[in-house]
C-alpha cells in the first residue's frame, strides 16, 4: 500500500494506492482509468472522462491542467512527509521571502537596495512585459539581503529578482 | 482616384493577418504577409501567397519599422497594404509615405487620420459639432503640477491618458491628490514606450461607466453609413475582453443620438474607409465622445455576425476608390452577437501576461460559432507581442440564446500549456448578472473573485490530485510498490491498470 498527500493550495487529498490497485481519495473509493497519447493523458474518473496535461515543476511539485483550470500540486509520499515533518522541528525555518519574477520582461527600474529596510508593500521593481508597466511591491516587511537585478536586464518568468528576510 | 489592388501586404501578425488574408483570397486578391525572427512558422504566414521577412522580434525593429515594411512591399509588388489594428494602423506618417510610393494605404487618409485619430484634436471638433465630451483638458498637460492644479478643477477621481496612445496603454485613474505624482509620471512613460509621444491629458472619470461604439463605413464619394454599436464594458487594465452588439444599455432613442453623432463626427472629419467612434454612458445614460479609432477594430467581427457584413471586403473596395455597394436602408441587423477574447493572461493573478507553447488546443465548432485565430498547437508564445490568442464569436437570434451558444463554445474549448483567460470568459457570460444587463466598465473588480471560482470545482480538483500522483510515481524518488499484471484492455480497466 502507498499513501500520498496531495495539495493543492487550498485543499488536501489523502489518496491509497492498494497492492490490488484498489484506489480511494480520502477513504472513498474511486473508478480510474487512463490512456496517454503523446504529452495528454485521457482520465476517466468515475464515468467522467478529462484531458489532462501534467508538467513536473520541482521533484515534488506539478502541474495539472484540466478543462480551463491549472492546478499547481505538491505530492508527498510517506518518506516525504516525514523529512519536511523533520526539517520544520528542526527550527529550520527562516521568513526569507524570495521574490521571483512573475512574467518575462524587462526592468525599467529597482527601488531597493541591498541592506535596504523596507515595509509591505512597498515598491521593489518596475518590470515592463508586453508594452506594460508592472510594479513588484514587498510581499513582507524587512531587509532586503539580496537584489539580483539591475535596470535594463532582461529577465525569465521565476527568475530571483530580490531577497527580503524579515527582522 | 479609381484602382484595382491586386495584391496585399499585410502589416501585422497574428489572427488579425489571418483574417485579412482570408477575405483577400475570397476576392481574388494576392496577399504578402510580413514576419520577425519568431513568427516565421506562425499560421498567417503559412495562409499567405507570399511572405517578407522584416527584423528581429521587437516591434520596433520589424512590425513597426515602416521602412523596411514599405521595402517588403516594393520588393513583393504589393499595390495595396492593410494595416490591420495596432502596430502602424494609426501612424499618419507611415500613410502618407505608402501613398506617396504610390501604394494603397487600406485605411483612412492621413490628414483625417492625425485629425480624427489624435485625441486632443478629435475632441475638439466634437465639442464644435456640440457632441458632448468629458469634461478635462484640450491641451496635453506640461507637467505634474498642471495635472494637480485641472485635476481639483474637475474633481477626483480623474484619468489619465496618453494622447496618441489606445488599449488601456499608458492610462491611469487617480483617486487621489497624493497619486497624482506616480500616477503621471509612470503615464508618461508608458506613452513614450509604447507610442513614442510623451503627452498625457486630463479628464474627469466617470464612475461606473459603459462602454459604447459605433461602427462606421466612409467611401471617397461623401458616402458614410453605420453598421449599429457595439458595447465593451467587461475590462480588465482598461483593455476589453467581452463584447456584444446591440448593447443592452441603448435604447432606440440613444442609438439614434449615438449614430448621428458618429456620422456627424466622420462627416465634418473627412472621414474614409472603416472606423470606430467610441463612447462612453453614465450611469444616467448621459453619453461622451471618448475617441476614435481609425483603423479596423478587434472586435469588428461582432458587427459581422450582425450584418452580414465583410468589413475587410469592404475597406478594400472603399480603398479602391469605389462607392460603398449599400445604403443605410439595405443594412439589416440580426439577433445578437458576442465575441469574447481569448488572451495568453492569467485570470488568477492579476491577468498577468504569460508565455509558453501550446501543447493542446481543442477549438470548438457548431452553428453560430466563429473563431479568428492566429495560433496552433505548437505555437510558443512570446513576451514580445500582443497576449491575444483568439477571438471567439457567436451568434444567437436572441442575447439569451448567444450567451447560451458562448457558454457552450468556451465548455468545449481546451487550451494547454499557456495561462489563458477561458475560464474568466466562462465566467461572464454565465454570470447573472451579466445576463441581466447590469455591469459597467468596473464589472470584473466588483464581481470577480478567483478565489470563489477556484474552490468549486471539485471533480477536477480530484481529476488533477489523482493525474499528479500517476505522474509522481513515474518516477524513481517513490518507492513504487509492487503491483499484479492487469488486462491489457485500454478503457475498461480496473483502477490498479491506470495507476501503473
Amino acid at each position: 500500500m502507498e499513501r500520498f498527500e496531495v495539495t493543492d493550495g487550498k485543499k488536501k487529498y489523502e489518496i491509497v494506492v492498494h497492492d490490488g490497485g484498489k484506489l480511494l481519495i480520502d477513504g472513498t473509493p474511486v473508478h480510474l482509468s487512463s490512456v496517454s497519447s503523446g504529452r495528454l493523458m485521457r482520465i476517466d474518473l468515475d464515468g467522467r472522462s478529462s484531458t489532462v496535461y501534467i508538467q513536473r515543476r520541482e521533484e515534488n511539485i506539478f502541474q495539472v491542467w484540466i478543462k480551463h483550470s491549472v492546478f499547481e500540486l505538491k505530492v508527498e509520499d510517506e518518506r516525504a512527509r516525514l523529512l519536511s515533518a523533520w526539517s520544520k522541528s528542526s527550527g529550520a525555518v527562516h521568513d526569507v521571502v524570495t521574490v521571483r519574477a512573475p512574467m518575462p520582461g524587462l526592468v525599467l527600474g529597482v527601488h531597493a537596495t541591498e541592506g535596504q529596510k523596507i515595509a509591505s508593500g512597498g515598491k521593489l521593481i518596475t518590470l515592463e512585459a508586453m508594452k506594460m508597466e508592472n510594479e513588484l511591491h514587498a510581499p513582507i516587511a524587512g531587509e532586503v539581503t539580496l537584489v539580483k537585478v539591475k535596470k535594463g536586464d532582461v529577465v525569465e518568468k521565476d527568475q530571483i529578482l530580490i531577497r527580503i528576510q524579515s527582522v | 482616384m479609381k484602382r484595382t489592388i491586386r495584391k496585399v501586404l499585410i502589416a501585422n501578425r497574428g489572427e488579425i493577418a489571418l483574417r485579412i488574408i482570408r477575405t483577400c483570397r475570397e476576392m481574388g486578391v494576392g496577399t504578402v504577409a510580413v514576419f520577425s525572427d519568431i513568427d516565421r512558422e506562425a499560421m498567417y504566414v503559412r495562409y499567405a501567397d507570399e511572405a517578407c521577412h522584416v527584423g528581429p522580434p521587437q516591434a520596433s525593429e520589424s512590425y513597426l519599422d515602416q521602412r523596411k515594411i514599405l521595402d517588403a512591399a516594393k520588393r513583393s509588388g504589393a499595390d495595396a497594404i492593410h494595416p490591420g489594428y495596432g502596430f502602424l494602423s494609426e501612424n499618419a506618417a507611415f500613410a502618407s509615405l505608402v501613398e506617396s510610393e504610390g501604394i494603397a494605404f487600406i485605411g483612412p487618409g492621413a490628414e483625417s487620420m492625425k485629425l480624427l485619430g489624435h485625441k486632443t484634436s478629435a475632441r475638439r471638433l466634437a465639442e464644435s459639432l456640440g457632441i458632448p465630451t468629458v469634461p478635462g483638458t484640450i491641451e496635453p498637460l506640461k507637467d505634474v503640477n498642471e495635472a494637480e492644479h485641472y485635476a481639483s478643477k474637475v474633481g477626483y477621481p480623474v484619468l489619465l491618458k496618453a494622447a496618441g496612445g489606445g488599449g488601456g496603454k499608458g492610462m491611469r485613474v487617480v483617486r487621489s491628490a497624493g497619486e497624482m505624482a506616480s500616477s503621471f509620471g509612470m503615464a508618461r512613460s508608458e506613452a513614450t514606450s509604447a507610442f513614442g509621444d510623451p503627452n498625457i491629458f486630463l479628464e474627469k472619470y466617470v464612475e461606473r461607466p459603459r462602454h459604447i461604439e459605433v461602427q462606421v463605413l466612409c467611401d471617397t464619394h461623401g458616402n458614410a453609413v453605420h453598421l449599429g454599436e457595439r458595447e465593451c464594458s467587461v475590462q480588465r487594465r482598461h483593455q476589453k475582453i467581452i463584447e456584444e452588439s446591440p448593447s443592452v444599455a441603448v435604447s432606440e432613442k440613444l442609438r439614434a443620438q449615438l449614430v448621428e453623432a458618429a456620422l456627424q463626427l466622420v462627416h465634418a472629419g473627412n472621414y474614409v474607409n472603416a472606423g470606430t467612434i467610441e463612447f462612453i454612458l453614465d450611469a444616467a445614460g448621459n453619453f461622451y465622445f471618448l475617441e476614435m479609432n481609425t483603423r479596423l477594430q478587434v472586435e469588428h467581427p461582432v458587427t459581422e455576425m450582425r450584418t452580414g457584413i465583410d468589413l475587410v471586403r469592404e475597406q478594400i473596395r472603399i480603398a479602391e476608390g469605389r462607392p460603398l455597394s449599400f445604403k443605410q436602408a439595405d443594412i439589416h441587423f440580426r439577433g445578437a452577437a458576442l465575441e469574447c477574447r481569448i488572451y495568453a493572461e492569467d485570470s488568477f493573478n492579476s491577468f498577468l501576461p504569460s508565455t509558453g507553447e501550446i501543447v493542446r488546443l481543442h477549438a470548438p465548432a457548431g452553428f453560430g460559432v466563429r473563431e479568428d485565430r492566429g495560433v496552433e498547437e505548437g505555437s510558443i508564445i512570446s513576451p514580445y507581442y500582443d497576449p491575444l490568442l483568439a477571438k471567439l464569436v457567436t451568434w444567437g437570434a436572441t442575447r439569451e440564446e448567444c450567451l447560451a451558444r458562448m457558454a457552450r463554445a468556451l465548455s468545449e474549448y481546451e487550451l494547454f500549456g499557456v495561462r489563458n483567460n477561458l475560464d474568466l470568459c466562462h465566467w461572464i457570460v454565465t454570470n447573472p448578472l451579466f445576463a441581466r444587463g447590469d455591469f459597467s466598465t468596473g464589472f470584473l473588480a466588483e464581481n470577480f473573485n478567483p478565489e470563489k471560482l477556484l474552490t468549486t470545482r471539485e471533480h477536477l480538483r480530484k481529476v488533477a490530485a489523482l493525474s499528479a500522483v500517476m505522474e509522481a510515481r513515474k518516477n524513481h524518488q517513490f518507492n513504487l510498490s509492487i503491483i499484479p499484471d492487469q488486462p491489457k484492455s485500454r478503457w475498461r480497466q480496473e483502477n490498479s491498470e491506470s495507476m501503473r
